[in-house]
């Protein structure tokens, strides 16, 4: 049997009792209904920011990784950059930033950096 | 001689139609009663400085609609009776012909009121210029933004017992949201012959605010809560940026529909702002837009305020609903934020609960002013902006739900 709602269903309550039943109903609900909603935000926000980080960790680990051992076998040869190195001292210079970065306990990606190229100026 | 006297006659009965085609000759006593609350308003609006972008066109709307023989707007157009008699079909919201015949100006700029378009459009702006990262930081001031709607309900409870119908006592109730386009958008909807009271009551306590919530702040805070030091938020990343608007919209929308056109306009300001791809639009929204909707609202919503609607009893009774409904309000955001300040080990400073109320960024204002005033070296700010952006997200989600249950 389909449930029929009632327009202006709110006229049924006329006597100061109802409407007060109706008054105190309405508010239980609607205060209710308030903390749910924006509990279901607060928490959908916390879940979205674990995941969120839980990803940045992931994608941050394996560049860190294969950054160290290059970093770390060519410390001498940083201040002189040639083209053909580039590519590890980026990577290098990049892991170190994001390490930096997590170590602070701050997000790598609202960095929203990239290392394109390294000149010498 | 003859001559002389026909002139002077056409003369003299030209003068007597001027005359009594003036307002002067046609000015009743409420009216005039409404012209000088306009200029009250007016006063406050330009040497106090409440809420004047608002204010303003709204006291000069009233002021236009209360003159005598001025006409620049026709309240029958939109009476539900007056239409009905006309014959138009049941749920018609405004007499079509007529008001494209014989309607002018402030007829047609009220409908962007009674159609529910300013609103939305006025939150498209906030959230183009809201930054949500407090917010984000910290998603438990949202239970701060959802205390501080607790008056609107307390209030809808007490108008019922007034006597004021369950519409009538919603759009009261909503002042206490502390958000005056939200009031609108549901006064238009459940009680529009209330529109200019609530209107009035409503930025008149946005802008009290600095006024109102101090002294409950302190009623309901010790010295130490209130001189508590809150750590910093953390840096909230880009990609939750983008994805939290769209989150929003669709968690209200599928939850409270009737929230979805006031909250999805509010969080698409936002997206596009976040999203760093659409800077025309961000700042058309928030700026141009903005001002623009601002002036059509204001002056309409003050041109509803006319003697007859205005001075009455009720009007009155609105505005003592609409205090008690603000201090409420306040008062339930500053509670929740003591339970807080237990629950996290004193390490949440309870001042910011009042924040909750929607009034953007002025509560969050009052909340960093309280809080210096116990400590100098106390910067309560940003984290008061959380509660004070999720009231306004808050306030828009009660709006839907009064909607909801009632229209």
């Amino acid at each position: 049997m389909p449930i029929v709602l009632l327009n202006h269903w709110t006229q049924q309550f006329s006597t100061p009792s109802e409407q007060a039943f109706l008054g105190i109903t309405m508010m239980l609900v609607g205060v209710s209904l308030v903390f749910s909603i924006l509990v279901i935000i607060s928490l959908s926000i916390g879940l979205m920011s674990r995941l969120i980080s839980g990803q940045n960790k992931k994608s941050a680990e394996p560049t860190a990784e294969a950054a160290k051992p290059e970093a770390a076998a060519k410390p001498a040869r940083s201040a002189v950059v040639k083209s053909e190195d580039n590519g590890a001292i980026i990577a290098a210079i990049t892991a170190a930033i994001q390490m930096m970065l997590a170590k602070e306990g701050g997000d790598s990606a609202s960095a929203g950096f990239r290392i394109k190229k390294i000149r010498r100026v | 001689m003859q001559t002389i006297i026909t002139v002077l006659q056409a003369f003299g009965e030209t003068l007597l139609r001027l005359w009594q085609g003036s307002g002067f000759a046609n000015m009743q006593l409420n009216q005039l009663g409404m012209i000088l609350i306009s200029f009250v308003l007016l006063y406050l609006a330009i040497a106090k400085k409440f809420e004047p972008l608002l204010l303003l066109p709204i006291a000069f709307g009233m002021l236009m609609s209360n003159m005598p023989m001025g006409g620049v707007i026709h309240m029958e157009f939109f009476s539900p009776e007056y239409i009905k008699e006309l014959g138009y079909a049941d749920g018609t919201l405004f007499a079509v012909n007529e008001l494209i015949s014989k309607g002018g100006l402030l007829d047609f700029l009220y409908l962007g009121v009674k159609l529910g378009i300013y609103p939305p459009l006025i939150f498209l702006g906030i959230g183009a210029m809201t930054d949500f990262g407090p917010l984000l930081a910290n998603p438990r001031s949202l239970l701060l933004g959802a205390a501080a709607q607790f008056g609107i309900f307390m209030t809808f409870l007490g108008a019922l017992f007034l006597g004021f119908t369950p519409d009538q006592a919603a759009s009261i109730g909503i002042i206490g949201g502390a958000d005056g386009p939200t009031a609108i958008f549901v006064t238009k909807t459940l009680a529009p012959e209330l529109l200019g009271a609530i209107a009035v009551a409503a930025y008149s306590y946005m802008a009290l605010v600095p006024v109102i919530q101090p002294p409950i702040m302190r009623l309901l805070t010790t010295k130490k809560e209130r001189n508590v030091i809150m750590g910093q938020l953390r840096e909230v990343s880009r990609k939750e940026r983008i994805l939290f608007p769209i989150l929003v919209t669709v968690i209200v929308a599928l939850i409270v529909p009737d929230a979805l056109t006031l909250v999805g306009m509010l969080m698409l300001g936002n997206l596009l702002k976040e999203s760093g791809v659409a800077d025309r639009l961000v700042k058309t929204a928030s700026n141009e837009l903005m001002n623009i909707v601002t002036i059509m609202l204001g002056v309409s919503v003050g041109a509803t305020a006319t003697a007859e609607t205005f001075l009455r009893l009720e009007t009155l009774m609105i505005i003592v609903l609409g205090v008690i409904a603000f201090a409420f309000s306040t008062a339930s955001g500053v509670l929740i934020g003591k339970l807080m300040y237990i629950t996290s080990g004193g390490k949440i400073n309870p001042l910011i609960g009042s924040a909750g109320v929607s009034a953007v960024p002025m509560a969050a204002r009052v909340s960093q002013k309280v809080g210096q005033e116990e400590n100098p070296s106390n910067f309560l700010l940003m984290h008061a902006m959380g509660p004070n952006v999720a009231g306004v997200i808050g306030s828009a989600v009660a709006a839907g739900i009064l909607l909801a249950l009632l229209k």
